[in-house]
């Protein structure tokens, strides 16, 4: 698919495009917020304590509020961006490509290797991932890197049984077996047939987890487990909002509301992207049994 | 029960038939008005490749064209004189599957796979109305009358637990639970094994002699329809282009896309074979075995230079598991393949690679057999990556264009993707693929089974001329017995792993030697009506 | 069907063991687990005291071998604050969760079904528009985040219901409210994709053409195959709910096993934290157990 292609066909799609350029917006602020807006967040300012959302009076910064020190929720938010967007981002990246190399390789391996990699896929699904989250970072601590590790572990059965179930069924299509025929290496192959193929999946599904480890990395901040004031995420500032929240709605409202439409949007590009992807794939094979039936 | 009909009255009165279908790039007209009816006890059948439009009108009458989006544009569908269009919804449903029934394709699918298959049967006479220990007697007596085996048994057995020749006879059993006046049935036998699809029929023509029921079939195969049928229509493109007693239609058929049909059928395809004769693989004691599975046992041929070796037999006879040992994509248990003297399980380095080059595969389903992501260039190329001392890449394109134009597409083709061609072309493609390291032998897996008649005619042309041009030698793996006949220059009978008689095309199908291969060639029908009915018998007896 | 399920039960058994042996070696990767154990403001002599009552100074296999014996006999040691067995808290807690999670779970599998099969009743129209894009967003709500909403508006501004607590019905509400938001979006989605496919499937043709009524076609045919798939993700989910409890029990002040966890996570309290997790990981092999026997009830392709 070409990229005008897919400019194009996002276009078409209304929701999907209003998806794309709220997501960008959001990757923009994770790139540049905090060294433009990193001095406005973290600026006490005592006479503009716990002002209510939508005044203008004390300058653009508060229209989303403040908190009890006088902090600006909205540039709070801004700022706090970096961290959520990017922990989520850092774990996709990370469960993908060793998720999606392992489950090729599960995939491709007739032997004994495929069959480990399978079962020990199925002892982490058995686990609920936020309490293994939950103790591996009580003993290990807090830190960001930990954060990453614990949720790309939970996510990468996913991405091994996406990757391996696709595998399975591209390595019985004849090209291969042509390419076999000819004398094609294991390697050859694995490069030149099944990765291109594969990977359309796994970037769906990768959007779809980017919303979900988004989620679970929130709700580890909210309880305490995930990352630690004085750096903020958004998970975080709900948390902080809550003992306020008879007094200052806004300070748990905004970063929550943040945290929706960062995972609506990308659940929306995900579905939009398995429709678009999915004419291009097989449009002659759809198009021969409609006409067959 | 059926009141009493009078003879001739008609059963189905399709009258100027216009169906549209809704696709993504506009609307398509499936069935373009047709005309036809169909009289009590009578057997009609509709001849037609893909895309013809007959599976369509088959679906219209049951009112099963939502899905794909099709929609009845104009015209009318009569059952014994009252138009099912017309009908309120409630009563064409009581109509379905007590006054007409149908029976599919592939019965695997279209059997639901979590009921008993007992329950599936007594489920058409509990809709209309019998009580459930009545229902269930009922379709044990169905299963016996379609020749289940142990039917008591099975009756609480699932789908799955069936072969495909079993299923298809469940099938049968629940489209005759309530004795409908019209049996509809689309391609019954298509994905079954000849000796089998030859007792489906068989089945189908006891039980419509028992009831008087009439009987429309839809059908690819003009052999099944020379087979079964009293009247046949001949649909091309969503246009009824002849139609008539089947005797009439095939002795002198009036539209020339009637005559190509039947002159595809039975063209003769050998040319003259090499007489050099060098041998190029020596196969001996070849045994393999999945597991406890036998799969093949001990077979031997050799092939020679220009020559083509088919291999015929039915499902699970290990022909095609052969093909895959020659072609090393899978390791014999025991025996030996020798390539110009040399066994293949121990070549390597130059000698491998060598062998690699020299054999060649071109595979069923066109479809999965090109990589969807790849452009033809690409495709055509992949193997000179492979092979690099085979040609020089500033050559690569060159060569590209000349195979294409060679198996007879332009080279203006190569930018495009699989995709944007039909399965024809794409088979096409595979053959160029195949032809890129010039081959002394190219192992053919039931490559134009798959195809409708036309293309496979088209397909077995360009591999004739491929021969003559370029002195390939074939292992054409095949099904079809009148495909194999008509191009083979030899031929191996497989049975359950075991080859159970070769010899020269002649004399094999001329007189055979092995009871199953005459059991094979009796079973296989031949688009002549006649004849035929004179195997027909013969099969019987048998 | 028995190897199935003991196939699958064996593999849920062998995930519970890998799940003891992580929480033995994380405990001991700290260097001393003494610190684990015992709070920050201990002395060095208590440390020293547990450290030996419970052989920390041990060899690390004889360490293993002790706490394998010990959870064999449900002994997890003693909870710091509440002055009792940690698995004494942990059970005590868990029938709660259990059965929010009970309730939580049968309201999503019904209302899903629901949903679901009329959406996939006529795919890209209203309703089914409509249901997507609400079943999206309800499957990106943050729970946290809603549960606090939810009592911004019905508990102090509406006032209608309690904000945490148990004992009436009203306490009830806005938690499984909250828990259900997820799992419902999820379960909704699986429903009506399986249902579309099943409802395209050649055995549905088959059905209408023997003259089944349109009811009969949906829910006879359509609907036991689609519940194929819903089944396999209402285990993943119920797993999940976990997860979700801890959360809701949180913000709501309920005395459940997550409300538990979480507590002893603030206290450092590690014995009430693991003999919750051990709870809780029970929990979910005997309920996969459940999964797989229901999945191979519906399914005779496996069974056979």
């Amino acid at each position: 698919m070409k990229l005008t292609n897919a400019f194009a066909l996002l276009r078409r799609d209304k929701l999907a495009f209003v998806a794309a350029i709220y997501l960008v917006v959001v990757v923009v602020l994770a790139i540049i917020g905090p060294e433009l807006f990193g001095k406005t967040a973290t600026a006490i300012n005592l006479r503009a304590r716990n002002l209510p959302s939508f005044d203008l009076n004390q300058g653009w910064e508060y229209y989303l509020g403040s908190d009890s020190l006088g902090r600006s929720v909205l540039a709070r938010i801004m700022v706090g961006a970096r961290n959520t967007i990017g922990i989520a981002f850092g774990s996709v990246i990370a469960s993908l490509c060793i998720g999606g190399a392992i489950g090729i390789v599960a995939g491709l391996s007739r032997g004994a290797l495929g069959n480990i990699i399978v079962r020990s896929v199925d002892v982490i699904m058995s686990f609920p991932s936020l309490l293994l989250a939950l103790i591996v970072l009580y003993v290990l601590g807090t830190d960001p890197v930990n954060i990453i590790v614990v949720l790309a572990i939970t996510r990468l059965p996913v991405y091994i049984r996406t990757a391996r179930a696709e595998v399975l069924e591209i390595r019985e299509r004849a090209f291969v077996s042509a390419a076999r025929v000819m004398g094609a290496s294991g390697f050859h192959i694995a490069i030149r047939h099944i990765v291109p193929l594969v990977l359309p999946t796994l970037l769906i599904i990768a959007a779809l987890d980017f919303a979900y480890v988004m989620l679970a990395e929130s709700a580890l901040s909210f309880l305490g487990m995930g990352v630690q004031p004085p750096d903020v995420t958004w998970g975080l500032m709900v948390a902080e909002g809550r003992a306020y929240i008879n007094v200052a709605w806004w300070l748990s409202f905004w970063p929550g509301l943040a945290i929706m439409l960062t995972a609506i949007a990308a659940n929306l590009l995900a579905s939009w992207f398995r429709l678009a992807a999915d004419p291009t794939l097989a449009a002659g094979r759809k198009l021969a049994d409609a006409a067959h039936a | 029960m059926p009141p009493m009909l009078k003879q001739n009255a008609p059963v189905l009165e399709i009258e100027n038939l216009v169906i549209d279908f809704q696709t993504p790039t506009g609307l398509f007209q499936a069935v373009r008005d047709i005309s036809f009816r169909v009289d009590s006890n009578e057997s009609v059948a509709i001849i037609g490749e893909s895309g013809s439009g007959k599976s369509v009108t088959a679906n219209a009458v049951l009112g099963l064209l939502d899905c794909p989006p099709g929609r009845i544009k104009s015209g009318d569908i009569r059952f014994r004189g009252k138009s099912l269009l017309s009908m309120p919804l409630r009563e064409r449903r009581d109509l379905y599957g007590r006054g007409i029934a149908m029976v599919f394709q592939d019965p695997l699918t279209h059997l639901n796979p979590v009921y008993p298959v007992g329950w599936q049967i007594a489920e058409v006479c509990r809709i209309h109305g019998m009580p459930r220990r009545e229902a269930n007697e009922h379709a044990l007596e169905l299963m016996v009358r379609v020749g289940i085996v142990d039917p008591h048994k099975r009756f609480s057995a699932y789908p799955h637990q069936f072969s495909g020749g079993q299923r298809q006879r469940i099938m049968i059993a629940m489209a005759m639970a309530m004795q409908p006046d019209l049996l509809i049935a689309d391609e019954p036998t298509t994905a079954l094994d000849v000796t089998v699809q030859a007792r489906i029929l068989a089945l189908l023509r006891r039980l419509q002699s028992e009831t008087g029921m009439s009987l429309l079939m839809i059908t690819h195969d003009l052999g099944v329809a020379a087979d079964i049928a009293d009247r046949v229509l001949v649909m091309q493109k969503g246009v009824l282009v002849e139609h008539g007693p089947v005797e009439s239609v095939f002795r002198s058929p009036q539209h020339p896309y009637t005559r190509q049909l039947l002159t595809d059928r039975s063209e003769e395809y050998r040319s003259k074979k090499h007489e050099d004769g060098e041998m190029l693989l020596e196969i001996s004691n070849l045994d393999i075995h999945y597991g406890a599975h036998h799969a093949v046992k001990d077979v031997g041929f050799t092939v020679a230079r220009g020559e083509i070796v088919g291999i015929v037999g039915e499902s699970g006879s290990g022909k095609s598991t052969v093909a895959s040992t020659i072609l090393k994509l899978r390791e014999p248990s025991s025996g030996s393949i020798l390539y110009r003297g040399k066994n293949i399980q121990s070549l390597s380095g130059l000698d491998l690679r060598g062998y690699k080059r020299a054999v060649q595969a071109v595979f069923q389903d066109p479809y999965s057999s090109l990589n969807p992501r790849m452009n033809v260039f690409r495709i055509l190329s992949e193997a000179w990556t492979l092979h690099p001392d085979v040609l020089p890449r500033e050559k690569w394109r060159a060569r590209a264009e000349e195979l294409m134009e060679m198996v007879g597409l332009n080279a203006s083709d190569l930018e495009k993707f699989p995709g944007e061609f039909s399965g024809g072309q794409r088979q096409r493609i595979a053959i160029a693929r195949a032809l890129t390291l010039n081959p002394e032998v190219v192992v053919c897996d039931e490559a134009v089974s798959a195809l409708d008649m036309t293309i496979q005619a088209q397909i077995i042309t360009l591999l004739t001329r491929l021969r003559r041009e370029l002195g390939l030698a074939y292992v054409f793996i095949a099904h079809d017995l009148t495909l194999v006949e008509k191009f083979a220059d030899r031929v191996l009978v497989m049975k359950s792993g075991e080859i159970v008689e070769q010899g020269a095309t002649a004399d094999v199908f001329g007189a055979p030697k092995d009871d199953y291969t005459r059991r094979l060639i009796a079973a296989s029908p031949v688009a002549d009506p006649k004849l035929q009915a004179e195997r027909r018998r013969t099969l019987q007896l048998a | 069907m028995s190897g199935y399920i003991l196939r699958r039960g064996g593999q849920s058994l062998v995930a519970l063991m890998a799940l003891l042996v992580l929480v033995f070696f994380l405990s001991r990767l700290t260097g001393n687990p003494t610190d684990l154990y015992m709070p920050m403001d201990a002395s060095l002599d208590q440390r020293e005291a547990f450290a030996t009552k419970h052989g920390f100074n041990d060899p690390l296999y004889v360490q293993f071998g002790t706490y394998l014996v010990n959870i064999a006999k449900f002994d997890f040691g003693d909870s710091i604050f509440q002055g009792r067995p940690a698995m004494q808290a942990a059970l005590e807690a868990f029938p709660v969760t259990l059965r929010l999670a009970l309730i939580t779970m049968v309201l999503a599998l019904g209302l899903s079904v629901l949903i679901g099969s009329l959406a996939a009743y006529r795919p890209g129209g209203l309703f089914d528009r409509v249901a997507s894009l609400l079943t999206i967003s309800s499957a990106s709500t943050p729970d946290f985040w809603l549960a606090i909403v939810g009592i911004l508006i019905f508990s102090v501004t509406l006032g209608w219901l309690p904000t945490s607590g148990t004992g009436t019905f009203w306490h009830w509400l806005l938690p499984i409210g909250v828990l259900l938001v997820r799992p419902l979006g999820l379960l909704t989605q699986v429903v009506r994709m399986s249902m579309i496919s099943a409802l395209a499937a050649p055995y549905v043709k088959t059905a209408r053409a023997k003259g089944a009524p349109k009811r009969r076609v949906v829910f006879v045919h359509a609907l036991r195959n689609s519940m194929l798939s819903v089944i396999t993700v209402a285990g993943d989910q119920a797993a999940a709910l976990i997860n979700g409890a801890v959360v809701v029990e949180t913000v709501f002040g309920w005395p459940g096993i997550g409300n538990l966890m979480i507590a002893a996570i603030k206290q450092r309290d590690f014995a009430v934290l693991q003999a919750c997790i051990l709870v809780t990981a029970v929990a979910i092999f005997l309920m996969n157990i459940l999964i797989d026997f229901a999945y191979s009830r519906l399914d005779p392709r496996i069974r056979g």
